[in-house]
């Protein structure tokens, strides 16, 4: 019997320690609305979170959203617990964007016109490097890349036009 | 009378080497692939597609052909490549049916791309299925009319748009039928471009929309239950009219959605049942005349950092909130509306309210602040403190009031009206 009120004791501390637990979430495509520049979250390939120290999770349709909210201090730098990127070659896998390789090319159209893709290992990385070119970036060059050109505001390229 | 002979003469001789200069596909015939057709024509000449179903690797258009389908020609791309790729400038393609293409997640693969051709011509062609549908990139002058677009969404979360344009100008898309893409119609960067008479449906995020193009305009389409009918982003200069937002319903749900816009026209519309009819953040000196906004969750929703905007002659109908915003201050004017929900006189009859109306209520700051409020908006209570905040305005936004309410709605034109 005690053994019994054990566990369900035990079982209850684990849940109330899993519902405190910081961590991100799956994201519902096509569903959810980004928390930054208002788009629906459709493209399962550029998906991003924030998630805060007290479990409250922020959810992105790209990662130039991600870093934009992060840099405009929408939440405070110390209530921020982690940041999650999609893997681009496994979606909507998601992973640690510190931890994550990214491609800036042009050939990658990313939601908010700012061509960037995560990739979880230097493998995918150079198979999708070889596929649309680009150059490789890490999460602090993101930060740079969108704190000189604001997501919703890219630089715009002329020679492209007809 | 000798000159017309002549002329005559001339063309008819014009229009027999055209017809000369054409080469037929068909499953039976001397040329059985369109690979081969493709490989043979010589540019101008028309290629003429007979019955059956075609399997071939991705074809590519570098001449300019016009290619036509006679009966039921169905180019399939067995879920796996793109089936058609344009690089030439005054290309046509009309009748065919494109299907199964493959999802890919590094590149944008299509029924039809067109990279780079000027005024090419998509006319009357089905899509089933195709990842992209048409996508239209780097070009100028085309045309992309009647076609009918579906795509399955449901089954793969990763879906294309159903119309993509990027980095184009100078196109008019017409009369097309699309539905279970992500956007029916996308674009980006895209410039002085036509939308008309399409309809627009079941699509996964918008049923139109616009990044970063100025100078485009929409007209006579129909947007229902999409995400959002049509979504108008970092844009300048866009006219929409006469066109109906209907049933786009649920959470996070809009007819309209404006987003860091200005100097556009929004006029002559009808919203139609829509969670929020328009939603407007960071538009500025916008003209929104002359629409109907009937039975939406909320007709407007105008967020305070929109500047010098003028709500005008539009009809407010049986909406459960006429405005929200998110601020005492207002930076739009309202003015000569028709509010359902106006309780005022005209003691001179002349058409026009005596008193102003105010067409935020209270409740819906309440709402704003908590979501799940809303379980209270049939109560008493609430109509009691709206009642109380219309005598003695402490809350809503001061500023934002129709000076000059209609007593009685527009009369709309028979092409506005109707569901």
């Amino acid at each position: 019997m005690r053994r019994i009120r054990f566990h369900i004791v035990l079982g209850l501390c684990m849940l109330a320690l899993s519902a405190c637990t910081p961590k991100p979430e799956p994201i519902r495509y096509g569903e959810e609305r980004g928390a930054y520049c208002m788009m629906n979250i459709a493209d399962e390939r550029f998906g991003a979170e924030l998630v805060t120290t007290k479990g409250k999770v922020y959810k992105f349709d790209s990662i130039e959203c991600l870093a934009g909210f992060l840099l405009e201090e929408r939440v405070a730098a110390g209530e921020v617990h982690s940041l999650w990127v999609t893997d681009f070659a496994h979606p909507p896998t998601l992973i640690r964007a510190e931890e994550a390789h990214f491609l800036h090319s042009p050939n990658v159209h990313s939601p908010m016109g700012m061509n960037l893709a995560a990739l979880a290992t230097r493998e995918d990385l150079a198979a999708v490097r070889a596929e649309v070119g680009g150059e490789v970036l890490t999460w602090d060059e993101v930060l740079a890349l969108v704190r000189q050109e604001r997501p919703g505001h890219p630089a715009h390229d002329p020679t492209a036009m007809p | 009378m000798k000159k017309t002979l002549t002329l005559l003469v001339l063309v008819l001789g014009l229009a027999a080497s055209a017809a000369a200069r054409q080469v037929v596909v068909s499953p039976e015939g001397p040329v059985r692939t369109l690979t081969e057709a493709l490989a043979r024509a010589g540019a101008g000449e028309r290629i003429v597609v007979r019955a059956g179903i075609y399997r071939e690797p991705t074809l590519v258009v570098d001449r300019p052909l016009t290619l036509e389908a006679e009966g039921e020609v169905v180019l399939d791309g067995q879920g796996e490549r793109q089936i058609m790729t344009v690089t030439a400038d005054d290309v046509t393609i009309r009748g065919f049916t494109f299907r199964n293409v493959g999802v890919s997640y590094v590149e944008d693969r299509a029924g039809v791309k067109v990279d780079g051709g000027m005024r090419c011509v998509i006319e009357n062609n089905r899509f089933e299925n195709t990842f992209f549908a048409i996508y239209i990139a780097r070009s100028a002058g085309c045309r992309v009319a009647g076609n009918q677009i579906r795509g399955n969404y449901t089954r793969e979360a990763a879906s294309g748009n159903g119309i993509h344009l990027w980095y184009s100008r100078d196109v008019v898309i017409e009369n097309n039928r699309i539905h279970g893409q992500r956007d029916g119609i996308y674009f980006e960067f895209v410039e002085d471009t036509v939308v008309r008479g399409n309809e627009s449906f079941e699509n996964l995020r918008y049923g139109l929309h616009f990044m970063f193009s100025d100078r485009c305009r929409y007209e006579g389409n129909t947007f229902r239950v999409n995400r959002a009918g049509v979504a108008v982003m970092y844009s300048r200069n866009v006219e929409m009219t006469g066109n109906r937002f209907v049933d786009n319903w649920g959470s996070a749900a809009f007819g309209l959605l404006m987003k860091d816009i200005r100097d556009s026209r929004v006029e002559a519309n009808r919203f139609v049942r829509n969670t929020v009819g328009l939603y407007a953040e960071g538009m500025n000196r916008t003209d929104v005349r002359a629409n109907d906004f009937v039975e939406n969750g909320w007709a407007v929703k105008i967020l305070a950092n929109s500047l010098d905007n003028r709500f005008r002659e539009n009809n407010f109908v049986g909406n459960a909130f006429d405005v929200a915003t998110n601020s005492r201050a207002s930076y739009s004017t309202f003015t000569a509306n028709y509010w359902d929900r106006y309780e005022g006189y005209d003691l001179d009859r002349d058409g026009v309210g005596d008193v102003p109306f105010r067409p935020v209520r209270l409740f819906s700051l309440i709402v704003e602040q908590n979501e799940p409020a809303l379980i209270l908006l049939r109560s008493f209570f609430i109509d009691l403190l709206d009642a109380a905040e219309r005598v003695l305005p402490v809350l809503t936004p001061e500023a934002l009031l129709d000076e000059a309410p209609q007593m009685k709605p527009y009369p709309r034109s028979p092409l506005v009206a109707g569901r």
